[in-house]
């Protein structure tokens, strides 16, 4: 999907004047001529350059291309359904690997993701319960990266 | 000469050796992993070389970083996915080769340059240490501000396409530096209260998210080439090296001669060696257009510095006790634990240690060459597993390696964010690479900023007075003036 | 048809999930600890901290019998991980490395966060700041350095650590305590210990107050000297070096410390199992033998005296941020 030059810079511009104008409120510290907010204005500055830049690029192509050329698999419902699912399934790892732990979070996000993707039905389990397991080894076991037990806490080891 | 007998004689000892290969494979495994680096595989080593012989702990540490830092490449070229850091320069190149069906030239050349990259680092280290170091050693602020911005130059080299947009993803990459606390003024910005943005946006998360979970959008949207069916044949992966020196000794020695350099001056290591050698190779190349289309002379030149490197970092940390890099900070640690005090007395008072130290390197350098070869001939089975399967392990390793770079969930919500907004910058023709070269940058160039400005009392004639900086500044001027300069001449006769 | 299997075998997952929910809620604590423990390291791999975290989770790990996993939290000098350490579970199964920062960050406005968000469990570590400049630099005695600034405020700078960060609270409450301005010697912020003292060679700054450890291998290089430590004693491992007392006979100290901590409200009879099992690490061979290869110093206190030691610590420090200004107001 790509959308006009214009418009990503006319996002860009207004994102960097708030950066801008955000960077302002950092304190002064005594004895630091350029203090917290030098850097922050003048990345902001050079980005709004940049933008202006972009905006006026975009607008000498707007009549050929429009304002925004869609891919095929913007039009693609079951494509992006699986990327909203993909999406999805991060954001469920995050939020429950903590209480729920590694191994079930892991195994679940696996099993839809694999099914979402096409994976033969009765080697979805067998897979994702694979994958779980020997990715937990290494980490949690060789690696000793403290991978969250949740509900399995009482039998962890 | 009897301290070089003795030093083989600790070296060539049955659990030294052992200790080696185990290390050699550990290195592999680690770095072929998106998000655990060779730092990581190091501090990992550190207490179980509580238990070791001075010697075998130091070649366990030397055998596990130099294989990390190769073993990088591999998921880097095959999957779009730089295992450490220190590939990312070059994994945009290395996996148009795979896409080419020359995965395995590319990885084949990877192997071999990296190797000698390592033997060159450790030559260097054990003819010109203590030299090498005093200059290091005379590098401040100032010379480090003007190394900054010429890394930065690199942004608009590296990246293919509009300039624009290559800055346009660099002030992103510089702008994302400065969220958190670690900044000269310790105040927190960007961080709207909330401790996990106080830490600051991990640059290693960022590149999982911005490389590998944009490939995995790409590949659930169908965008993905597959590339598990067009790969040559493997043949046999030595043949083409010679043919390959040949053509590339130049690069490569470039490449080596660069990657020492940096490696050697403290607070720069093998990703920042990496990056210079790439865009210095596309600068100096008969033909740059070829670069970002899959062409081997870039891989050569970048990964024969990123392995040269790692020796060069040894050179301050061995004689004034200066780590060269993180790696070489954790070894400082382990230095003194086990009695080998860093300081030049350490090539007096006992040549012995310091010679097995440099066997090991010279060991551990060529073990890699078998060692890889197997690594990449079991990597293309990987090559091999149905795209559906693969793509969401590859997600569950990036998920994991995020968490493992804190130990929090906060790592994974970094990755996510930028592997949205890394698919939606290469659909809009920007860029990533610089975004990455600004966020490892940034931190480097404002802190050398500031504490020059402090130390000059706000003059920026501070900038010239010292004369290394002085000839920094001036390269680093000309290169940013001279061609604009050209162009405009061009363009007033034309 | 493939659609419905996929969505059975969903359904399958959930309730197997539920069921192991519904398992967990059994907990029945047998003798602690009975599982893997975790130890928070605000501060990275490699560094003083990490490794004195490393060493003494390893000697735990025999007293207790159990493993201990070492956990590094970095960032935002220390706040990220200190903030882990005390919002973990206080079951005795997450503990962490504290350290002297502690007692800085909310004078800066950093955190909420104070001592008192923890249980104190063992002081295992303290390192006075020394007063290192470069060998080939004019003064000799800190005497001679504290006249010099005192004759010319504002031209010697100084580095070592972050803006407001311990060594930096180091110079300016000496500098006080001497009768000077704190900003008599301007703050050139670093990453630490090690840049700073490159700087000190490289010429950038003259002053590196940080702790003598840190500074050792430069002075064995012969590169730099030590002034004088920060302490009411001569170090054992550096008895060269004069106290600031000795020589200008300003009464000033400043260390940094690491101690070990749990999350607040830490049950009474796990707490006094890790205090006694501490002890024997702190008492054991392989803890001395490491912490004076290193040339960390060695104190000890335990449970309550550790408490008092960091309330202490935090008044200390408060008052000097507030006169130099560092503190937020």
């Amino acid at each position: 999907m790509r959308i006009n030059d214009a418009i990503l810079g006319a996002v860009l511009l207004a994102f960097s004047l708030a950066v801008g104008v955000y960077a302002r409120t950092f304190p002064a510290i005594p004895g630091q001529e350029y203090g917290a907010s030098v850097f922050p204005t003048w990345i902001s500055i050079a980005l709004g350059l940049c933008s202006v830049v972009l905006i006026a690029g975009g607008m000498r192509q707007w009549a050929e291309t429009g304002a925004v050329s869609l891919a095929p698999w913007a039009r693609s419902g079951h494509h992006l359904r699986t990327l909203a699912i993909t999406i999805a399934l991060v954001i469920f790892y995050i939020l429950a690997s903590t209480p729920l732990g590694f191994i079930p979070t892991a195994f679940i996000a696996l099993v839809i993701l694999f099914g979402v993707l096409g994976v033969k039905p009765l080697q979805i389990p067998v897979l994702a319960a694979g994958i779980t397991m020997a990715v937990h080894y290494g980490f949690y076991s060789l690696l000793r990266v403290p991978l969250p037990w949740g509900v399995l806490t009482p039998w962890a080891w | 000469m009897d301290a070089i007998l003795l030093a083989a004689q600790l070296v060539f000892q049955l659990d030294v050796l052992v200790t080696i290969v185990l290390a050699a494979l550990f290195g592999l495994f680690v770095g072929s992993v998106p998000g655990l680096t060779a730092t990581m595989a190091t501090a990992l080593l550190v207490p179980i070389t509580f238990f070791m012989s001075p010697v075998a702990a130091i070649g366990a540490i030397v055998t596990c970083s130099a294989m990390a830092i190769f073993a990088g490449d591999i998921p880097g070229t095959l999957l779009r996915i730089p295992g450490t850091p220190a590939s990312a320069a070059y994994t945009d190149e290395a996996y148009a080769m795979t896409r080419k069906g020359q995965g395995e030239l590319a990885l084949g050349a990877n192997l071999l340059f990296s190797a000698l990259g390592g033997l060159f680092g450790t030559a260097v280290l054990i003819v010109a240490a203590p030299s090498l170091a005093e200059v290091a050693l005379q590098f401040s602020s100032f010379e480090y501000f003007w190394l900054a911005c010429l890394g930065l130059t690199c942004a608009t080299v590296v990246g293919s396409g509009s300039t624009i947009k290559g800055l346009v993803s660099l002030m992103i990459g510089l702008l994302v530096a400065t969220i958190g606390l670690n900044n000269p003024a310790g105040v927190p910005r960007f961080t709207f209260g909330n401790v996990d943005l106080m830490g600051g946006i991990d640059f290693i998360a960022a590149m999982i998210g911005l490389f590998a979970v944009s490939e995995i959008f790409r590949y659930v949207l169908g965008m993905s080439a597959d590339t598990s069916n067009v790969q040559a044949p493997a043949g046999n992966l030595f043949t083409g090296w010679g043919r390959l020196f040949k053509q590339y000794w130049r690069q490569s020695l470039r490449g080596n001669v660069l990657g020492t350099a940096i490696g050697a001056l403290p607070g720069a290591g093998a990703d920042i060696a990496a990056w210079v050698s790439y865009a210095v190779s596309k600068r100096f190349s008969k033909t740059p257009e070829k670069f970002g289309t899959g062409h081997v002379e870039g891989i050569i030149e970048s990964t024969s510095s990123n392995n040269a490197a790692l020796g060069g970092a040894w050179v301050p940390a061995l004689v004034f006790g200066i780590p060269g890099d993180s790696i070489t900070a954790i070894v400082i640690g382990v230095l003194y634990l086990k009695g080998m005090n860093p300081g030049p007395t350490i090539f007096i008072n006992n040549p012995q240690d310091i010679y097995a130290v440099f066997l090991i390197f010279i060991l551990a350098n060529i073990f890699m060459v078998p060692a890889g070869w197997a690594a990449i001939k079991s990597a293309r089975l990987l090559m091999r597993v149905p795209r559906n399967v693969l793509m969401p392990t590859i997600l569950l390793f990036c998920i994991v390696g995020s968490f493992a770079i804190n130990n929090s969930a906060f790592g994974i919500s970094v990755m996510l964010a930028f592997g949205l907004l890394g698919f939606i910058m290469e659909e809009n023709g920007f860029p990533i690479a610089p975004t990455i070269l600004g966020i490892v940058l940034g931190p480097l160039l404002e802190e050398n900023f500031v504490t020059s400005m402090i130390k000059s009392d706000g003059s920026f004639l501070g900038f010239f007075e010292r004369p290394l900086a002085a000839g920094l500044g001036i390269i680093t001027l000309a290169i940013w003036i001279v061609p604009l300069a050209l162009y405009f001449w061009r363009r007033s006769r034309g | 048809m493939k659609r419905r299997t996929f969505v059975r075998t969903c359904a399958l997952a959930l309730t197997a999930v539920g069921g192991l929910l519904a398992m967990g809620q059994a907990p029945a604590l047998a003798a602690y600890p009975e599982r893997p423990i975790t130890m928070i390291v605000p501060w990275g791999a490699g560094g003083g901290t990490d490794a004195t975290a490393r060493i003494v989770s390893s000697l735990l790990e025999r007293t207790l019998g159990q493993p201990i996993n070492v956990v590094n939290r970095t960032g935002g000098s220390g706040v990220v991980g200190h903030q882990a350490i005390a919002s973990s579970a206080p079951d005795g199964y997450t503990l962490g490395l504290a350290t002297v920062e502690i007692g800085m960050m909310h004078w800066q406005g950093l955190t909420q966060l104070t001592y008192a968000d923890y249980t104190p469990l063992a002081l295992m570590n303290e390192d006075p700041a020394g007063l290192q400049v470069a060998q080939d630099s004019p003064y000799n005695s800190a005497k001679d350095l504290l006249e010099a600034i005192r004759a010319k405020p504002g031209t010697m700078k100084a580095s070592g650590t972050g803006q407001g960060g311990i060594w930096h609270l180091a110079l300016a409450g000496m500098l006080q305590d001497a009768d000077i301005a704190p900003q008599a010697v301007a703050w050139v912020p670093s990453q630490g210990a090690a840049p700073g003292l490159q700087d000190l060679v490289a010429g950038g700054v003259q002053i590196a107050p940080c702790s003598i450890p840190e500074a050792r291998s430069l002075i064995d290089a012969g590169r730099v000297k030590s002034l004088a430590i920060m302490a009411e004693k001569r170090h054992p491992l550096f008895p060269n070096i004069p106290t600031l007392k000795e020589q200008t006979g300003i009464d000033w100290t400043m260390a940094a410390w690491r101690g070990v901590v749990a999350p607040k409200g830490l049950p009474d009879d796990i707490a006094q199992k890790l205090t006694s099992a501490l002890k024997q690490v702190y008492d054991s061979a392989e803890f001395k033998d490491f912490m004076n290869q290193r040339g960390f110093g060695m104190v000890y206190a335990s449970g309550e005296q550790f408490g008092t030691f960091m309330s202490e610590s935090n008044d200390s420090l408060g008052k000097v941020m507030k006169a130099v200004g560092i503190a937020r107001q």
